[in-house]
């Protein structure tokens, strides 16, 4: 057996990763809704894909400081003074864009919720989650589908699929981070699994949007010098953004692979233990419950009480040969009336000299049911 | 792994998707509308993936039942995907109740691909004292590839795990008694027996065995001779434990059934490691009775006994040893072990005089409760405890019975090792 614990180099390359999703999620979400709202030329977009980039960082490599002065109080009092502040600024932000439908007032929220990005990287390590960048990515999404046409679809698309993606390497991280370190390699997989449950819906989106395309709010005022871009125009911003974001990604994914360094944490009744783990063997074919040919009232008690180990094999319970049926009645977590009456009249009827009565094999039958439903949902063990 | 992140991912995505599709039905915006419903499909597909990745992994503990005091454990794992799909990210969590930690969180990362299964060992150590402890349920937790969904299962695997008190050598107890056997044995002794050791020749006499006559003497005498062999000796251990419910004094650590227990458990170990046949008597809550057997899987089963023992018994040791001594074979060694000092010294007397006078060998440790915190009744004072202490090192001296008395504040595990412990008493 090789001892194979998780997190150190394993984990290494999937926090770069998350945070390449992260940039790659906010320069998205930032430049739809500067495409949208803005002239969107390429000094801007560039301007945005760096700052995005050097504020994520910061935030990866320093955030970890700021944190550390704060006691957990202040920190949750923080979190919660900033969400409540931010919170009842998407909400003015989002009534004014809608109720005055100005554009430039959208353009002009579009660099605000852009600014407001690079101040949530620059704090990404802050809280527990990384949910303020993601919250706002989300805002600048929805300022860009306001806009309706190709913007619209690719922001929500696109967004879409890169929160997946994010969540993913997310999920995959913070449970390596909480256990020991080891070399699990996990990112192919993570990316693998991500992408295929992503799939269904990113190609139905793109399905439903190449079919009807999106309307843009209908009570948005454009200038007139300005009546916003054409499909080709953004079409080649994105070309441009795409250079951009894979330039920014690759530094993130070098700095944070670089610098990261920490683990998760845990509770003090839990102890995180490395696992020696052996060769993957393929499982032993389950050989088919012997079919005894019970008949009558004896049989349906008989099957009764089949059904009713089966129904607890299949919730994990594992009986050996050698449990009488008393034993397993013993172990097995159900509710206990139905299941020491099903006992009994099995017992009686698998071994015992008459046949049953009829009252009995109803009797049985219904005391199976009650312990396949029951099954699992009383810790009696 | 905590929950408490991807449950507020999995809130925040509920209340923004359901904001983003109100904003798009109010507004008519097709865009947010259709963020929202691939929002939800998506938490859909990912509720669903969570519960099927759940659905068909199982998992199977397989541990040795016992271990002493601070060893270290290995629990192994078998870990099933009876599924066709790969599992990733399998936390497993065991509860080994020996161990400081009431639970030990493992991790499969994967890839476990369909009908497989990964055998996995986790080390820990009990830490615990001595005692019956449970190990499981296990709970094995799956979610889905967003970590939005988490899927728990238990798996009640509940098993009993025995720790046993750490066993010290107990230096002064020698190889003072036995008895005869039938098979053959390294103690040997200068009497005629079943041995392979040579003692001589003899006439043949009416029954011998014909397999025995020796034929060069035979012929040499011109009348039948018949080999002779040595009798075979077993050390034989009879321990009589103290569990009167009058004799409970001190907590935890440092408490009269603390100290009956790991001495007993010392002293069988000892007696069973060098080959002795140990035997175990006992009254407390319940009877403590380990018929006479040798091997450490006889020791392993009087520990096992010991340590379900409660001082909770009415009987005293002096008729304990009365209602057994006719059961306990000449030539073996009787260890009397008492929670008090203050036994009826005469009566004490009596009973010594009458396992000596069937030719067994008693030996006597008396643990001195009241130097232990008192728990339902006064301690006595010192001097009267000193006063006791004197008299029966008094009667062993003059009785020629090897003895000890210990106390609260001596080292149990330096006190045992002393190869002069039955002598400091005298």
């Amino acid at each position: 057996m090789s001892t194979r614990g998780r997190g150190g180099d394993g984990v290494s390359p999937i926090l770069a990763a998350r945070s390449v999703a992260l940039y790659a999620l906010s320069l998205h979400a930032a430049a739809s809704a500067l495409l949208a709202w803005t002239a969107g030329d390429m000094r801007t977009l560039g301007l945005a894909a760096v700052a995005l980039a050097l504020a994520l960082i910061i935030g990866e490599s320093l955030g970890g400081m700021i944190g550390a002065g704060l006691e957990g109080t202040s920190r949750l009092r923080l979190r919660v003074t900033v969400a409540a502040a931010y919170g009842g600024l998407v909400i003015l932000a989002l009534t004014a864009a809608v109720g005055t439908g100005e554009a430039r007032l959208l353009g002009q929220e579009a660099l605000l919720f852009t600014v407001l990005q690079a101040a949530f990287l620059l704090l990404v390590d802050l809280g527990r989650t990384h949910l303020g960048p993601v919250a706002n990515a989300l805002v600048l999404v929805v300022l860009a589908s306001l806009r309706g046409g190709v913007v619209a679809s690719a922001a929500v698309t696109g967004g879409l699929a890169l929160l997946g993606f994010f969540l993913a390497l997310d999920h995959a991280a913070r449970v390596l981070q909480a256990y020991p370190a080891g070399h699990a390699r996990l990112l192919g997989g993570t990316l693998r699994r991500a992408a295929v449950s992503l799939a269904p819906v990113v190609l139905g989106l793109t399905v439903l949007f190449v079919l009807s395309p999106p309307a843009p709010l209908a009570r948005v005022r454009f200038p007139a010098a300005a009546a916003g871009q054409r499909d080709e125009e953004v079409a080649a911003a994105y070309q441009r953004l795409i250079v951009l974001a894979l330039a920014g990604s690759g530094l993130v994914f070098g700095v944070v692979r670089l610098l990261r360094r920490d683990r998760g944490a845990r509770s003090p009744l839990e102890e995180a233990m490395p696992l020696e783990h052996g060769a993957e063997e393929a499982l032993p074919e389950v050989p088919p419950l012997a079919q005894r040919d019970y008949r009558g009232r004896r049989g349906r008690i008989v099957r009764a009480y089949v059904d009713v180990l089966a129904r607890a094999r299949e919730a994990g319970f594992r009986s050996r040969p050698s449990q009488t049926p008393r034993d397993i009645a013993a172990l097995l977590p159900a509710p206990a009336a139905p299941l020491a009456a099903i006992t009994d009249l099995f017992v009686g009827a698998r071994y015992g000299p008459d046949e049953p009565s009829e009252e009995q094999a109803v009797a049985a039958e219904r005391a199976g049911r009650a312990v396949a439903a029951g099954l699992g949902h009383k810790n009696r063990v | 792994m905590g929950r408490a992140h991807t449950a507020a991912y999995r809130r925040f995505l509920y209340a923004a998707l359901g904001f983003a599709g109100l904003l798009g039905v109010s507004l008519r915006v097709e865009a947010l509308t259709a963020l929202a419903l691939g929002g939800f499909c998506l938490l859909f597909l990912a509720a669903r993936q969570a519960r099927g990745g759940r659905a068909r992994l199982t998992v199977a503990r397989d541990v040795y039942p016992s271990a002493f005091e601070d060893d270290a454990v290995p629990v192994s794992l078998s870990l099933d995907n009876r599924s066709h799909r790969t599992s990733w990210l399998v936390e497993i969590r065991d509860s080994f109740g020996p161990a400081v930690a009431d639970r030990q969180a493992l991790l499969e990362p994967g890839p476990l691909r369909g009908a497989r299964r990964r055998r996995l060992v986790y080390r820990t150590a009990c830490s615990r004292p001595w005692g019956i402890y449970a190990v499981g349920p296990l709970t094995l937790s799956t979610s889905d590839p967003f970590g939005l969904f988490h899927a728990e299962r238990r798996v009640p695997d509940v098993t009993p795990f025995a720790v046993f008190p750490r066993v010290w050598p107990v230096a002064g107890i020698e190889k003072l008694g036995a008895r005869p056997s039938l098979s053959p044995q390294e103690f040997t002794a200068a009497r005629p027996g079943q041995s392979l050791a040579y003692l001589g020749v003899r006439d043949f006499r009416p029954g011998d065995d014909l397999r025995r006559i020796h034929w060069p003497a035979t012929a040499r005498r011109g009348a039948p001779a018949v080999k002779e062999h040595e009798v075979d000796l077993v050390p034989y251990f009879t321990l009589f434990v103290d569990l009167d419910r009058a004799h409970r004094a001190g907590t935890g650590l440092k408490s009269t059934l603390e100290y009956l227990v790991r001495i007993s458990a010392c002293l069988v170990w000892t007696a069973a490691s060098r080959g002795d046949l140990v035997e175990v008597r006992g009254e407390g809550a319940r009877s403590l009775e380990v018929p006479p057997g040798s091997g450490t899987m006889h020791a392993t089963q009087a520990l096992y006994e010991l340590i379900r023992v409660q001082q909770e018994g009415r009987l005293t040791l002096l008729d304990l040893v009365e209602h057994h001594r006719t059961h306990v074979p000449a030539g073996s060694t009787a260890t009397l072990l008492s929670g008090t000092i203050f036994l009826d010294l005469a009566r004490l007397e009596e009973t010594l005089g009458a396992l000596q006078s069937r030719g067994v060998r008693p030996v006597v440790i008396l643990v001195n409760k009241d130097s232990f915190l008192p728990i339902d009744r006064r301690a006595v004072p010192r001097e009267q405890a000193a006063a006791q202490a004197r008299a029966a090192s008094t009667l062993f001296r003059s009785r020629g019975v090897p003895g000890a008395i210990l106390s609260a504040d001596q080292d149990l595990e330096a006190e045992l090792g002393r190869a002069d412990l039955f002598e400091a008493s005298w």
